[in-house]
């Protein structure tokens, strides 16, 4: 499971908090989706969760771990997809996926078969063996998403995950990530696309001012108001 | 054209990277800000003096060679070595700028697909350009003037002219490197094919430099008569003048209105070929090097067999240094120049008298121990850890998702500074001990010393670049040249090396200690200095990591 505990997070010593009193769990088998507005503290909250920030206080665990008890193996659990995917763009693709697997120290004959399963998924095969510099957006953000699951992480974060992918690579990546939950591992994501939102999330949060405003299934927030998730969305980040 | 239209894109490019704050950003370190005050104020003083000490060194060469020519009637050679060095430097440091300043800077794509003309884009990066290198030269040039005043007196027009040689002589090798630039894009069509052509530039404008300036050391046989002195030296300036005769136009021009007119004809007509060339291929420049910049053909091997994390992590780095001509050329020259040295003085025969002259001083029982600093000073100065975080740009900010210890990525570099600064360090030492004769027997130890402290000096260097990478640049030669981690990088290197000399030479002269007694202290000393670089540079990465 997933847990964050109260975190706080500022950028700098007397501005307004870009996360605040944040608390949030997501439990195995879970596609959690994370909304708010341009600016809300989305990525701050990302980046702490996979330890590119740390936080003001407040900690996050994964499993009952922390990243400041063991980050070796908090950073083992996690897969990660920025939303904007940066890569060394001289790095041929397979470079690149040999690289992160023998940072992950995941075996050959292992590695090659998982690549070729996530590549055929994703439909870049016949691109890994070409520099990463003359990928588009969206083949970069396949490969994100391919080195990301290589190490078969326990928790995926993918940070805008559908921006710049073709309607077909977009609907591979939300079966994908349905086959991830349905296989008991937590996927974690951010969006701008409520419909996205609506079709894949298990449950739902939204933050608006560093402020997570709601926490819960979408169904539970439709019950309550009986309106699109697109009212519920402006109605709650206007009314806070 | 539109020239409002270029001063607006100059004033948007110096909004973009603020040269003042950033400098003065990157010179501070600490959290708190009184910290950062006093750090930044130590180290610009620092830098100061380095470059004060510099100026001075070079305005001591000019002047001694301006001496010698007015002592045979060439009253302006000191000014002509000035124009000459300016030049040359431009002619080497400005070419590995010149793609990503003028064509693949990273702003480039985005100014590409507003509303501007070829010729208003190519004349603002060529200002820029330019700009980059004007206070290189500026270096090189002010001492020859100063003593062009001191030998020859100050007149309105040497002022005048002075201030037009500033102004337009970077013109010159900016307007040569750019056209060779943009030949080199249209020849390799864009493909990184360019890099051993860079390698090869660098070589050949090294070797010339050295050469030039061996030949007249080597023809410059001082004697005491003074009759005999200015035979012997007549000739020498006369060659000088005559090799360099683009140089010596310049420098008479600084007295003679005529000559003045002549070279700056010259320089506008290059600078106009430059520009209408420049402007006339600027787009198809750019789409060369944005569609052959990469590449997509299958290799026959696929190297990506399974390695360890610490070689994963070596082979990463050995990517970034080979992903961009900046840093293989500022590398690459680096590591060469002993390399270079020493083909340069076998062609033109000095080795062999070097060879003769250190027969006399072999006498001498610190020789060996001079020789072995000497060729580890060359070996050590360079950028490659101190600037190695910032090489990796945002990136090496990814670094924090992996699963490692920040000590494997520190590792991992010094692996990598050592398969390349040991093994040239090691070469170089081999050779000097062949060329110079020197004990065999010893040679172990010199080769560990020099290791041990190369060791010690990657360690220190990582402990500076991850404690403030410029992780924030556009072109290569930010991340190096323009990267303040690199000046303190090699000020560390140099002082490693005075401290090591201190117990090899300065003991047995001072202290009348035994060799093998300064050899033993000498390398327990680099150990433990080593080992304090080694806990810094952990220190600083778990900083950065974690």
């Amino acid at each position: 499971m997933l847990i964050c505990d109260k975190l706080y997070k500022r950028y700098a010593k007397n501005a307004p908090y870009a996360v605040e009193d944040l608390t949030l769990k997501v439990g195995e088998g879970e596609i959690f989706g994370f909304l708010g507005p341009n600016g809300a503290g989305k990525s701050t909250t990302i980046k702490m969760i996979v330890a590119l920030l740390n936080s003001d206080s407040g900690e996050v665990s994964l499993d009952g771990i922390t990243v400041k008890d063991d980050p070796i193996a908090y950073k083992r659990l996690i897969g990660y997809v920025a939303d904007e995917p940066q890569f060394y763009d001289k790095m041929r693709a397979n470079e690149h996926l040999a690289f992160i697997g023998d940072l992950y120290q995941i075996p050959q004959n292992e590695r090659t078969g998982r690549i070729a399963e996530l590549a055929a998924t994703l439909r870049l095969q016949d691109a890994l063996n070409d520099e990463i510099g003359s990928f588009s957006h969206g083949m970069r953000q396949k490969l994100a998403i391919i080195s990301a699951l290589l190490p078969a992480p326990k928790l995926l974060v993918l940070d805008e995950p559908m921006v710049g992918l073709d309607p077909k690579a977009s609907f591979e990546v939300k079966n994908l990530l349905k086959e991830l939950a349905k296989e008991g591992r937590i996927v974690f994501f951010s969006t701008h696309v409520l419909e996205v939102a609506q079709q894949l999330c298990t449950s739902l949060g939204i933050i608006n001012e560093g402020k997570l405003i709601y926490h819960g299934t979408f169904e539970a927030l439709q019950n309550e108001r009986n309106e699109s998730l697109e009212e519920l969305f402006l109605e709650l980040t206007e009314k806070s | 054209m539109r020239i409002p239209v270029v001063l607006l894109l100059l004033r948007t490019y110096l909004k973009g990277i603020r040269p003042l704050r950033s400098a003065v950003e990157r010179f501070s370190f600490g959290k708190k800000k009184s910290m950062r005050t006093i750090s930044g104020i130590a180290l610009s003083i620092l830098m100061l003096v380095s470059l004060s000490s510099f100026v001075f060194l070079l305005w001591t060469n000019f002047y001694n060679y301006q001496m010698v020519g007015m002592m045979v009637g060439v009253p302006h050679v000191g000014l002509l070595m000035g124009i000459a060095f300016g030049t040359l430097s431009l002619l080497i440091f400005a070419f590995p700028a010149a793609i990503n300043v003028l064509h693949a800077a990273k702003e480039i794509e985005r100014l590409r697909a507003l509303a501007i003309s070829e010729a208003e884009l190519a004349l603002s990066r060529m200002i820029i350009f330019y700009f980059n290198f004007f206070p290189v030269y500026l270096f090189f040039i002010v001492p020859a003037l100063v003593v062009g005043i001191m030998t020859t007196g100050f007149s309105f027009f040497y002022l005048l002219s002075s201030l037009l040689l500033l102004l337009v002589g970077p013109m010159i090798p900016i307007s040569l490197v750019t056209l060779l630039e943009i030949g080199v894009v249209h020849l390799t069509k864009g493909r990184r094919a360019q890099r051993s052509g860079e390698l090869i530039y660098l070589v050949i404008m090294m070797a010339f430099v050295i050469g030039i300036s061996s030949q007249m050391g080597k023809n410059a046989e001082m004697t005491g008569n003074f009759e005999e002195l200015t035979n012997q030296l007549t000739p020498v300036i006369r060659k000088l003048t005559r090799y360099l005769a683009p140089f010596s136009l310049q420098a008479q021009g600084l007295y003679r209105p005529v000559l003045l007119l002549v070279w700056l004809a010259g320089a506008f007509l290059l600078m106009y070929i430059t520009f209408s060339v420049t402007a006339g291929t600027y787009h198809h420049a750019c789409s060369l090097l944005a569609s052959g910049g990469y590449q997509t053909k299958k290799r026959k091997k696929n190297n990506t067999a399974q390695n360890k994390p610490t070689v994963a992590l070596m082979k990463r780095d050995w990517t970034i240094l080979l992903s961009s001509s900046g840093f293989i050329f500022e590398l690459g020259g680096e590591l060469l120049i002993p390399l270079i040295l020493i083909i340069t003085y076998s062609a033109m025969g000095i080795i062999g008298d070097i060879s003769e002259a250190t027969k006399a001083l072999a006498q001498y029982p610190v020789f060996e121990s001079i020789v072995v600093l000497i060729v580890l000073l060359m070996s050590n100065i360079n950028m490659l850890s101190c600037t190695s975080v910032s090489r990796q740009g945002k990136l090496a900010l990814h670094d924090r998702l992996y699963p490692l210890e920040p000590k494997a990525f520190v590792n991992a570099k010094v692996y990598l500074h050592m398969a390349l600064v040991g093994t040239t360090n090691t070469l170089y030492l081999l050779a000097a001990t062949l060329l110079l004769k020197l004990s065999i027997v010893n040679l172990w130890f010199h080769i560990l010393l020099s290791l041990v402290t190369i060791v010690g000096t990657s360690c220190f260097h990582l402990a500076i670049d991850y404690h403030n990478p410029l992780l924030d640049w556009t072109s290569a030669q930010q991340a190096m040249k323009r990267n303040p981690n690199g000046f303190l990088g090699m000020l560390v290197s140099f002082l490693f090396v005075v401290w090591i000399a201190f117990f090899l030479v300065g003991m047995p002269y001072f202290f009348d200690v035994s060799q093998a007694n300064a050899y033993t202290l000498a390398l327990f000393a680099a150990v433990v200095t080593a080992k304090v670089g080694q806990r810094l540079a952990y220190r600083s990465a778990m900083g950065f990591l974690a």
